[in-house]
């Protein structure tokens, strides 16, 4: 049997039926990361990290049969490992050792997975292409000439490339399930609340969410059912029950909404057809769809560029060369230190959104910007809640078509945030959305579609992506 | 937006720019600034601001242990005795 080719729950199952050991499928995907390293997904392999397989070889003996026990797990650069660099894709924090885990980080050890190495990102996660982070551009995993998405463009292309069967990304506007449409995986954002954010680098802080990448929907389902739940150390995680999201239900009586102002959003686009097909599919599966109105939609994305680089500025504040790492030699006081620190530290892309966070919070226009979109915020939350009492998941695409070229988008910024067009809305109002692959774009390269349900409700999503997954086959 | 406009975000910012630099960003801006204007258009009767989270589920405001003073300041660029260290600030 090919070793990484299997998924993390075989491997898990092999792994505990002993026909396989830690060390043995360790090294077959670090033997992965290394063949790629052209692909620039994996900034670093823990040193630690085979010598850890062989420590969970002698748990396992020892009767140790954690829910992830010995399966191999990349993290995004962006989330805390004890005594591990966590750069967040920037050269602010390039030499930055976490103090402590994240509870996530916590809970995969707890459960027995071994943590190989940290994934290239957009810096501080800004970004939908991976083409951000100061050290150096990920390629797209079936497409090397194009982009992975983004901002887990790493931790997209280390699932996509075998280099570990599960990655762990974060999201704030589309950064899982971007990277994920782009290299045909599976990618779940989850509801706001239902992984603990403590100790993952904050972007803006009331939209963040870590997500989970995967090549089967088991696989997706089981991770989450691990890192899931409240923790004191994050007051917005929500003591809200974990379902048994392995154990899924029957999808036949899923109600599917299409939002119709998406289908006016879609014309035009590459991803139009095939979200069309999408629809079609589903009819086909004797799936009851009905039409659903979320008006304000289309203001999504402007809401998302007020209220994330808003947030950012005030959590990127902590970054003025007296705490973390990065100080600048040439300063000689206190205010020189601030400005030379974040100057050469942050790169172009961190410095517009900080620079843009500041606009719409700076007095006379906190009112026509920033509290504007919190009530549009509002009102999208108010129109999810709406449509979903016709319908159990809201289907929508996940991009606008294929990955791009990499280099080939234009110099205005605003050229690349309509990449998020589809993706910003599930942050926005909280809910869950998982995207799956579905259909190919003109280059035959893939597409994705979201489902997006109700809040901690992923366990539908689930469930019908499963029906999906495996009637697709 | 002009460049005043520009230098005066950037100190609220706390980043320095070079003229080349800071040209640029005005170009960037105005594209920024016309997305951002898309908000106005829409219909809101009142100017309600949402909390992610329900402020009676806050624990309690107890103490408890927190990371210890040394690890903390491990990645301090300069520090000294239990502190972090900056130049003189008051003379």
């Amino acid at each position: 049997m090919e070793i990484t080719k299997l998924s993390a729950i075989e491997l898990r199952d092999e792994i505990l039926k002993r026909n396989l050991s830690c060390y043995e499928v360790a090294k077959a995907f670090i033997d992965n990361i290394k063949k790629y390293e052209s692909y620039n997904a994996v900034l670093e392999i823990f040193d630690d990290a085979l010598q850890n397989a062989k420590v969970m070889d002698k748990k396992i003996a020892e009767g140790f049969n954690g829910k992830l026990a010995g399966m191999p797990v990349i993290i995004k650069d962006n989330i805390l490992y004890q005594d591990k660099i966590c750069s967040c894709g920037s050269n602010f924090l390039k030499n930055y050792k976490a103090e402590y885990n994240s509870t996530v980080v916590k809970k995969l050890i707890d459960e027995g997975a071994i943590i190989l190495g940290r994934a290239n990102m957009d810096e501080f996660a800004m970004g939908s292409s991976t083409e951000n982070s100061a050290f150096g551009i990920t390629h797209n995993p079936i497409a090397f000439d194009r982009v992975p998405g983004g901002s887990s463009g790493g931790s997209a292309c280390a699932v996509a490339l075998d280099m570990c069967p599960i990655s762990l990304g974060t999201e704030t506007g589309g950064s899982v399930r971007q990277p994920a449409s782009y290299c045909g995986i599976y990618g779940l954002k989850p509801t706001y609340g239902r992984i603990s954010r403590y100790g993952v680098v904050a972007f803006a802080s009331s939209l963040d969410q870590v997500g989970i990448f995967s090549k089967t929907i088991e696989d997706n389902a089981l991770m989450l059912e691990v890192l899931a739940g409240y923790d004191e150390n994050d007051e917005t995680s929500a003591k809200v029950k974990v379902d048994n999201y392995t154990n899924l239900d029957d999808a036949i009586k899923t109600k599917i909404g299409v939002p119709i102002e998406i289908l006016n959003m879609t014309k035009g686009l590459e991803c139009e057809k095939n979200f069309k097909n999408f629809i079609e599919f589903l009819k086909q599966l004797n799936l009851e769809i009905v039409p659903v109105s979320i008006k304000n939609i289309e203001l999504a994305l402007a809401t998302y560029y007020i209220l994330a680089p808003a947030e950012a500025t005030s959590n990127l504040a902590r970054f003025d060369g007296v705490k973390y790492t990065s100080r600048s030699l040439a300063a000689k006081n206190l205010q020189e230190i601030y400005k030379q620190s974040r100057s050469q530290g942050f790169g172009k892309e961190v410095k517009r959104r900080i620079m843009l966070g500041n606009y719409v919070l700076s007095s006379g226009y906190y009112d026509a910007y920033y509290n504007k979109a919190k009530s549009v915020q509002g009102l999208l939350i108010e129109q999810c809640n709406e449509a979903f009492k016709k319908c159990d998941v809201l289907v929508m695409p996940t991009t606008l078509g294929e990955a791009y070229k990499i280099g080939s988008k234009p110099s205005d910024p605003v050229e690349t945030y309509k990449e998020d067009v589809f993706t910003v809305t599930a942050n926005i109002v909280g809910s869950p959305s998982l995207s799956i692959p579905f259909g190919k774009g003109k280059n035959n390269l893939p597409l994705g579609i979201q489902l997006f349900g109700k809040k901690f409700d992923e366990k539908t999503i689930y469930s019908l992506a499963k029906f999906i997954q495996n009637n697709i086959k | 937006m002009d460049l005043k406009e520009i230098q005066h975000l950037a100190e609220l910012s706390k980043l320095e720019f070079s003229k080349e630099e800071l040209e640029n960003f005005a170009l960037d801006f105005a594209s920024l600034v016309s997305l951002a204007d898309k908000i106005k258009n829409a219909n809101v009767k009142s100017n309600r601001v949402l909390s992610s989270i329900d402020l009676k589920d806050l624990r309690e405001d107890d103490v408890k242990e927190s990371l210890p003073t040394k690890t903390v300041l491990k990645n301090a660029p300069v520090a000294k005795k239990d502190s972090f260290v900056v130049p003189r600030v008051v003379e």
